[in-house]
């Protein structure tokens, strides 16, 4: 299924594109089970879920009770025995409360079987800054997430991605978490195929072609470094990394081979972030193409502070000029 | 007894943690509830996992959806070198389901028709529609944990000695014998039975051929294998057939 060029289209905001996909997925397939609390009548906290409690009922949008752990250990349960649960994580910044089912069930069980037992699971759950609101809220924590096998960890940066790889991912057999930017939810809408259509969970995507330098990003960033690249004149290739587990390494490599020149932009803190991960495979793999040593520019190492300094810590447009200056000007 | 005869049962590979498995039956029960199918879950762990938030996060999805499962706790009364003591203030584990709406029994887990009757009649509750209960069924830990314990450092011979004298085999032995059920050579024609199918089990089982050492990259994902795991399965190859797997500084294979 391509991406349904010749369907007509209709200008959505990212949640309406998340809201129209689990609609879509949940007429498909009547094993489709969305789970998760305050996902029923009143339709999610950022109504992604509007509407599909009095369309398909309580047998197929399940409200349930408040634990984490619960949720995603009920959700694998029911994988176990043909359903396919798609469960919302109201923040990622939540999930922490569930790591136990997360790690001994979600991501291990398929392994654990000899390959007899499918957890096809879709986790949807919010994450990033921008929106101000209380701690543990705004976490971009998926590095976590990358260090653990089993799970594929996906990142839609636009309304046409969302529809495309939500879709993809729950007709996925592999657990798949699908981190949705609550900035980008209402930034802005863009034509989507009204037509169902699937996107690649595993490939990442050219935002921008260029020769000179190779920004690699995801999620909300996309849109805060395509500002930065817009702002200046240097000649950079966009890359939305979509898959931050497994990485979709070649394409990266390749890049950065042409430009010789790397930019690691994302809004987690930095130790051991995913910019680490990639940065390393970098050097590791295409040392003697670079021209400039790797930068990454993310956020810094602390808990994401008070929301009056919450934009000083998220990476900005600024910021990532900053990098992009300094690699560009950068001379060995 | 053939495998036809055998009642059927799907079981699921046990967690680790037991307390894990709670959720992942109470899981296994709504969707059969779902499905309008009349199978039930039952899980098994001990007193100890009562402890972990995994037996309540279970048992509050099993209490608010009703679902059809059955957990059984089998209080052997040590978890590893901790006491039941050491696990809860509470006056019994069963009635830790009190708080979550479910039904409770605490019976004698060495008495081979007080597990019956209590289990037939959770699992009927349950096959009606009627939801959960939470089993407690005291026993004991006659033996070590592990080849790695020693029992004798932190509890005493004559509480084992008491709870010999309880063995459920033996107490049901006895009821059969003075039922007239069976003879005295019963018992030792069924040991003597079990034993071969033992041996057999054991010689099964080593006949099962090494793992190679690429299956520790089967059944992760689902597809075509990232980069990343064709890299690494490379790497192992080069590894094990001698060569030095890590001369790769291009990312486009091992030179």
């Amino acid at each position: 299924m391509s991406a349904a060029i010749n369907s007509p289209t209709e200008e959505l905001n990212l949640v309406t594109a998340v809201n129209q996909t689990l609609r879509q997925e949940l007429a498909r397939d009547p094993q489709v089970r969305v789970m998760g609390y305050d996902i029923g009548p009143i339709g999610g906290v950022f109504r992604a879920t509007d509407g599909l409690y009095d369309d398909f009922g309580d047998q197929q949008v399940i409200d349930t009770p408040l634990t984490e752990n619960g949720l995603i250990g009920a959700a694998v349960g029911m994988a176990m025995r043909g359903e396919r649960p798609v469960v919302e994580m109201q923040f990622l910044g939540f999930m922490y409360n569930a790591w136990g089912q997360f790690i001994y069930s979600l991501a291990n069980l398929h392994q654990k079987t000899g390959g007899l037992v499918n957890v096809p699971i879709t986790i949807r759950t919010t994450f990033g800054g921008g929106i101000k609101p209380l701690p543990f809220h705004s976490e971009s924590t998926e590095a976590y997430l990358m260090h653990t096998p089993g799970i594929r960890v996906v990142c839609p940066s636009t309304p046409y991605e969302a529809k495309g790889l939500l879709a993809a991912a729950i007709r996925c057999d592999d657990p798949v978490i699908f981190m949705e930017h609550t900035k980008l939810y209402r930034a802005f809408r863009e034509p989507v195929p009204t037509q169902e259509y699937l996107l690649p969970l595993d490939k990442c995507r050219l935002v921008q072609p260029g020769k000179e330098l190779t920004l690699i990003t995801w999620g909300n960033m996309v849109h805060v470094s395509q500002q930065a690249v817009d702002d200046l004149d240097y000649d950079v290739e966009i890359i939305d990394l979509r898959s931050i587990a497994p990485l979709d390494v070649e394409p990266l490599l390749e890049s950065v081979k042409k430009t010789g020149r790397c930019l690691i932009v994302h809004e987690a803190r930095r130790t051991a972030g995913p910019g680490a991960e990639i940065s390393a495979l970098i050097s590791e793999y295409a040392m003697e193409w670079l021209k400039a040593p790797i930068k990454r520019v993310t956020a810094f190492d602390v808990f994401f502070p008070d929301n009056q300094v919450e934009d000083i810590y998220l990476p900005g447009p600024d910021r990532v000029k900053a990098g992009i200056e300094a690699v560009m000007n950068y001379q060995f | 007894m053939t495998p036809e005869q055998l009642p059927k049962v799907t079981f699921m590979p046990y967690a680790v943690f037991l307390g894990a498995n709670i959720p992942l039956a109470v899981g296994s029960a709504m969707a059969d509830k779902l499905a309008g199918r009349d199978s039930i879950s039952l899980a098994f762990i001990g007193e100890g996992s009562t402890t972990e938030g995994d037996f309540h996060d279970g048992l509050s999805f099993a209490g608010v959806f009703d679902s059809p499962v059955v957990v059984i706790i089998q209080n052997n009364q040590w978890c590893i070198s901790m006491p039941a003591s050491k696990q809860t203030a509470a006056e019994t584990f069963a009635q830790k389901a009190i708080a979550h709406g479910i039904p409770h029994h605490r019976i004698d887990g060495n008495d081979v028709f007080a597990v019956y009757q209590t289990v037939k009649q959770a699992a009927d509750r349950a096959r009606k529609g009627q939801g959960a209960t939470v089993i407690e069924a005291v026993t004991y830990r006659m033996l070590d944990h592990n080849t790695a314990d020693s029992a004798e450092v932190y509890r005493t011979e004559d509480e084992a000695d008491y709870w010999q004298a309880l063995d459920p085999f033996d107490r049901f032995e006895k009821y059969l014998l003075a039922e007239k059920i069976i003879d005295g050579n019963t018992g030792k024609k069924m040991a003597a039975e079990a034993d071969v199918w033992l041996r057999e089990a054991i010689d099964r089982g080593r006949a099962v051929p090494p793992t190679h050492p690429s299956a520790m990259f089967e059944s992760h994902l689902h597809g075509e294998p990232s980069w990343s795991e064709r890299h690494q399965r490379a790497e192992l190859a080069a590894e094990l057939a001698g060569q030095n797997p890590l001369t790769d500084f291009t990312g486009e294979g091992l030179s």
